[in-house]
């Protein structure tokens, strides 16, 4: 409980009571006096014992990249002598104003202080508040330093910001992306909601005949009957499939990396399609790999966000083996699969024919649409910029990433769409933009 | 710049410190001894024949300097190693107010004297011992500050005035309880004395071992009891 301190100034004391006794000297023991009255004065003054702390209200959600304030008020209620007050922050949180470290002098009376500062969430996660430590210091170092940690809790949830995906309307645009806008699904169960009046087919049912057109339409030369169309169930399936392997982390900072920013991507481009009523899948495919089956709405919208919002990287998983899981799922929907990886730091044959023979797996159930390719597209995260802060690197990061040319050659051959990103220098809209052209 | 200032206050403490003690040094006979000495020593080289009205100056500011560099380059043990070396310095002072002769014991055959009285002389070893629990608090308090600071705390200089005015207000309620103390055990001396020789001590000493040992007992046993009471009331 007593430090060295308090024991070397009774020890000062004890010298010098013990030399004035046996030298027979009195001012030795006089002058010894001093060290053990200031030792008696020392312990009988307490440090601060207890510390209460709360956190108040607080928010809950924020983006990244947004600016939380935190605000603790503290209460001490006993002691004499400093408090030191340090909130831990969680990593990727940056300080920006203030201090999460702070000392308070506790003076006879209670005291209440608050600590106050500001920090940006550079990363999207839950993060918890958790490690308010407190210690308090004997004015003299008597006494040892007293360590306590509040139960005050403050979760956060940071959602990854959007990076704005629009639909361009009112041109006359063909875009060679296969994004299914308004497509629908050709089978499943039929909704009140009409389509079209079309021709009679071998298999429609004699109620679905509309009579009155039939009539209004019939002449001499021939007749056919008429059927009312309705539109199908659901619209169509949109399957995401993100790289969680670690060769996507290899690349930039742990705040700024491919992975993160397919992350982002793969959060918008789900936002979209399930604002526009497509089923979206998602598989985060590595070896703790995550699937969502294909569902619409809000609630795969949440799933999805919640989903990302804890997603690391690990060890590879091949793409195909990724796409087997999800067979099941894809079969007879004709999916558009949307694959997001970076091609950098893969030169080697194996991850390169991983990620082919997952393109060839997935076309296997993709019906061949314009030109005879499947809808496959494939977002490629160009690694290599975001280690290039100058000129000259960006220079050697363009050499690096001609490497990519054969394979990016392969996947083009095999029908894939392939769109290259610079997150560091162009938004995900302006990428697929370019692959819209006039009429 | 404040550290720099609070850095030669430290210096110019531990240099007045260092100063006190040698004053009370230079006012006893043992000084003068040493002096002559020195100065029969340089009877005998004729080079040093020259200086020696000079030698106790010589001394001194050689003292001076040695204590200067130890100041300096002294590092971290800095304080102690001036402390000692005053603390050296004073003790034989005290010796001049001790029962024994020191100095005949050793056989020297020279009177123990100082200049100062009894007073001035325990007035300077309060002086000394305070100086030193002053410092180092001082220089504790010192490295709390830096502490603080590379821990990103800006505003340590409010923690730490009032840290040197808690210890330096300690500090003087010491000095001055020690300062009664010893004037109540100064008048009282005789007093006690008288009290302590008609005391009866054969009866004290079964009293007190009896009380003591009955104090012991009812402690445990009480301290037993509760513990039991609590251990019960948890089952229940």
């Amino acid at each position: 409980m007593y430090t060295k301190v308090f024991l070397e100034t009774l020890t000062s004391f004890v010298a010098f009571f013990v030399a004035g006794l046996l030298l027979s000297t009195p001012i030795l023991v006089y002058v010894g006096l001093v060290p053990l009255f200031f030792a008696i004065l020392g312990i009988v003054l307490n440090q601060p014992k207890t510390v209460i702390f709360d956190r108040g209200e607080h928010k809950t959600e924020s983006f990244t990249g947004d600016v939380i304030e935190v605000a603790i008020d503290v209460t001490i209620k006993d002691g004499l002598g400093p408090v030191i007050i340090g909130d831990e922050l969680p990593p990727h949180f940056e300080l920006v104003e203030g201090n999460n470290f702070k000392v308070i002098w506790k003076g006879m009376s209670e005291k209440k202080d608050n600590v106050n500062y500001k920090v940006r969430c550079t990363k999207r996660g839950i993060y918890t508040l958790e490690h308010l430590n407190w210690e308090s210091n004997h004015i003299l170092n008597f006494k040892e330093t007293i360590r306590g940690e509040s139960d005050q809790k403050q979760t956060l949830t940071v959602r990854p910001r959007t990076l704005d995906i629009r639909r361009i309307r009112n041109l006359k645009t063909i875009a060679k992306l296969p994004i299914p806008l308004g497509a629908m699904n050709k089978t499943g169960m039929s909704t009140t909601d009409f389509q079209e009046i079309r021709k009679y087919t071998f298999g429609d049912t004699f109620r679905s005949i509309n009579w009155k057109a039939t009539a209004r339409r019939a002449n001499n030369l021939s007749w056919e009957p008429y059927v009312n169309e309705y539109e199908k169930e659901g619209k169509k399936v949109v399957w995401l499939f993100i790289d969680g392997s670690k060769a996507m982390g290899q690349l930039g900072t742990t705040i700024s990396n491919p992975f993160e920013y397919a992350l982002l991507a793969a959060n918008d481009l789900a936002h979209y399609y399930l604002e526009r009523n497509c089923r979206v899948g998602f598989y985060l495919f590595n070896k703790k790999s995550r699937l969502l089956y294909p569902d619409i709405g809000r609630s795969q919208q949440y799933k999805i966000s919640r989903e990302l919002l804890t997603m690391t990287m690990d060890n590879e998983e091949p793409l195909r083996k990724a796409v087997e899981k999800c067979r099941k799922y894809m079969i007879g929907s004709n999916p558009l699969c949307i694959v997001i990886t970076t091609l950098a730091e893969r030169m080697n044959s194996d991850e390169l024919s991983n990620i082919i023979e997952g393109v060839k797996e997935i076309a296997k159930y993709s019906k061949k649409q314009t030109r005879n390719f499947p809808p496959i597209l494939l977002i490629n995260v160009l690694g290599y910029y975001f280690i290039a802060n100058s000129p000259e690197k960006r220079m050697a990061a363009d050499i690096l990433q001609s490497e990519e040319t054969p394979i990016k050659r392969k996947l083009r051959k095999s029908g894939t769409i392939v769109i290259d990103w610079d997150p560091t220098e162009e938004k995900l809209m302006t990428v697929l933009l370019k692959e819209v052209r006039s009429r | 710049m404040k550290n720099k200032i609070a850095n030669l206050l430290q210096l110019l403490s531990t240099v007045s410190l260092f100063s006190l003690a040698f004053y009370a040094f230079t006012q006893t006979s043992i000084f003068n001894l040493l002096i002559t000495g020195l100065q029969m020593l340089c009877t005998q080289i004729p080079l040093l024949r020259s200086y020696e009205s000079f030698l106790p100056s010589i001394f001194t500011i050689l003292l001076y300097v040695m204590i200067l560099l130890v100041g300096i380059f002294g590092g971290k043990g800095k304080l102690n190693l001036v402390y000692y070396f005053s603390l050296l310095l004073y003790i034989p002072v005290a010796f001049t107010f001790s029962a024994v002769n020191w100095l005949e014991i050793l056989g020297v055959g020279l009177p123990l004297e100082s200049f100062l009285s009894f007073n001035q002389v325990l007035l300077v070893g309060i002086a000394l011992i305070t100086c030193r629990l002053f410092l180092i608090n001082l220089s504790r308090i010192n490295e709390k500050k830096n502490e603080f600071l590379k821990r990103g705390e800006n505003k340590v200089d409010i923690i730490n005035k009032k840290l040197i005015i808690y210890t330096s207000a300690v500090l003087a309620l010491s000095v001055v309880i020690a300062v009664i103390a010893m004037i109540v055990l100064v008048i009282g001396e005789s007093a006690v004395t008288t009290f302590f020789v008609t005391l009866p001590y054969p009866l004290l000493l079964f009293g007190l071992g009896s009380t003591f040992t009955l104090i012991v007992f009812l402690y445990y046993y009480l301290r037993r009891g509760l513990s039991i009471e609590s251990q019960q009331k948890q089952t229940f």
